[in-house]
């Protein structure tokens, strides 16, 4: 599986240049605002929308099909889909942490301690984990492009739901949340990891029964 | 006799098109051309060999193993060149030695360049500047450089001019100085098939209608031309297909020097391929 990790690597890397001039440039965005979280939210998105360009270059070529004349399972192409999610999240997050360091130390934003970034980020995480958990037994089952569309509506609906479900819930609920707030983020992320591992189950299922 | 690829009634269904009762066999040593037009079966056949899709019943045997069961095993020692699937486009040949050699437990990098440069094909450019013909001499490179025991291509001589296709026939027939090694070869281009092939096995409308060498198909059938009368005459089990005419008729005869002893004024030629393909496509009965 490594030589697939390796393969997604090569194809995107000239990507990775261009993300380092589209940092800078939220960088000095968030500085201006005065507001980390802005850079964390922009590099964790930017991030999380690698899979899917890496899986269209993937459709592009024929990979999934030529891929499959070679010694590797059908399991190791999904698990390096998955695998790759992964360490596009972590890559988020520490660079998130690396640049909310730096900025500290030079000039310290009034809103953004060191715990803060964290909850923000394991929050972002849980959030990007759960729709990649939707969005890619999607992908193995009908392709990048059909899923393309229907990515928005499941990127956007999730956060509605928790923006709106937040608004009406009444006071006493939210100080609840507030005070137990360890208790719901270690849940949280605990329900994430599951649901994360279950859509790699029924992704194993359906790239299985694939034909090329 | 060792056999590479062995194949016994497959079956596979789509809407529109089946596979039916397909049956045959790659021994070692040898190049198997297998021909039919455009949609007779030769990517279905090709596919369900190298178990990219599911089918229906049948048994396949590539390298002596079961490619349901031992299908990762058994693909580390073929190397296979597909129709429409290939490396990224923004990849360079160089880079793709890298992963291939994390894939392929049997990868030999130097191999690999060595190839690259007796091809020609830049290691330093991105495939989407390459021409047709250096796409398909590095997937063709790049399915050798593992040292397989068995390659399989799908149409891979095709769009090649003249030159790179007589390189990389050439190459096919030292790699089959082996005879642990086979070649076997999809294409409708049965010109290539009649330099190269020991072994040619016709497929039309998802059946195969006859599996033989070579040479015993360009030594035993002929085209025989006679008046649509005289058509009769000759023995029906002789008779591949027959293309009439307004004033005579060319028949695809299977066993040239029975016509020749039994009808002895009627004029007999050598076939090419391509004409046993057109005989059976374009022809009746």
């Amino acid at each position: 599986m490594s030589g697939l990790l390796v393969k997604e690597y090569y194809t995107l890397r000239r990507y990775f240049k261009q993300y380092i001039l589209l940092y800078i440039f939220f960088g000095v965005i968030s500085i201006y605002m005065e507001s980390l979280i802005y850079f964390q939210a922009m590099v964790t998105m930017s991030m999380s929308m690698l899979i899917f360009t890496g899986m269209s270059y993937d459709a592009m070529a024929g990979w999934d099909k030529f891929v499959m004349t070679m010694p590797v399972s059908r399991k190791e192409v999904v698990l390096s889909k998955y695998v790759s999610c992964v360490i596009y999240a972590a890559s988020a997050l520490i660079i998130s942490i690396i640049f909310s360091v730096i900025v500290n130390s030079i000039h310290p934003i009034g809103n953004s301690s060191l715990m803060m970034m964290l909850t923000m980020a394991a929050t972002l995480c849980c959030l990007i984990f759960i729709i990649y958990s939707i969005l890619l037994p999607m992908i193995f089952k009908l392709g990048v492009e059909k899923t393309r569309i229907l990515m928005i509506a499941i990127i956007m609906i999730p956060i509605f739901i928790i923006l709106g479900v937040a608004d009406y819930l009444p006071k006493t609920a939210l100080d609840f949340i507030e005070q137990h707030r360890t208790i719901f983020g270690v849940v949280g992320v605990v329900m994430s990891i599951l649901i994360y591992i279950i859509s790699y189950f029924i992704s194993v299922g359906i790239f299985s029964k694939k034909e090329f | 006799m060792e056999y590479l690829i062995e194949v016994e009634n497959l079956n596979k269904t789509y809407p529109g098109f089946s596979l039916k009762n397909v049956n045959f066999k790659v021994p070692g040593g040898c190049i198997m051309g297998l021909v039919g037009e455009n949609g007779a079966g030769k990517s279905t056949t090709i596919k369900a060999i190298v178990d990219l899709i599911h089918t229906d019943s049948g048994n396949i045997r590539v390298l002596g193993k079961d490619i349901r069961k031992k299908g990762k095993e058994i693909r580390e020692d073929i190397g296979v060149v597909l129709d429409g699937a290939s490396f990224h486009e923004i990849l360079r040949a160089k880079e793709i030695g890298k992963f291939m050699g994390k894939i392929y437990r049997n990868w030999d990098e130097k191999y690999y360049q060595r190839l690259l440069k007796t091809f020609t094909v830049p290691g330093n450019k991105p495939i989407k500047e390459f021409s047709t013909g250096m796409r398909m001499k590095l997937m063709i490179v790049a399915a050798m450089a593992h040292h397989p025991k068995l390659l399989i291509l799908d149409e891979a001589t095709s769009g090649l001019d003249p030159v790179v296709r007589d390189e990389i026939l050439d190459m096919f027939q030292e790699f089959i100085q082996d005879e642990a090694h086979s070649v076997l070869i999809s294409s409708h281009i049965t010109s290539d098939l009649e330099k190269v092939a020991d072994y040619i096995t016709f497929i039309h409308k998802g059946e195969i209608f006859l599996s033989e060498e070579k040479d015993r198909i360009m030594e035993e059938y002929g085209i025989v031309r006679c008046r649509p009368e005289d058509l009769a005459s000759i023995a029906p089990d002789m008779i591949v297909g027959v293309s009439r005419g307004a004033y005579s008729c060319d028949v695809l005869v299977n066993q040239r020097e029975r016509v020749k002893q039994q009808y002895p004024d009627m004029m007999i030629n050598r076939i090419k391929l391509e004409d046993v393909l057109l005989f059976k496509v374009k022809g009746d009965k």
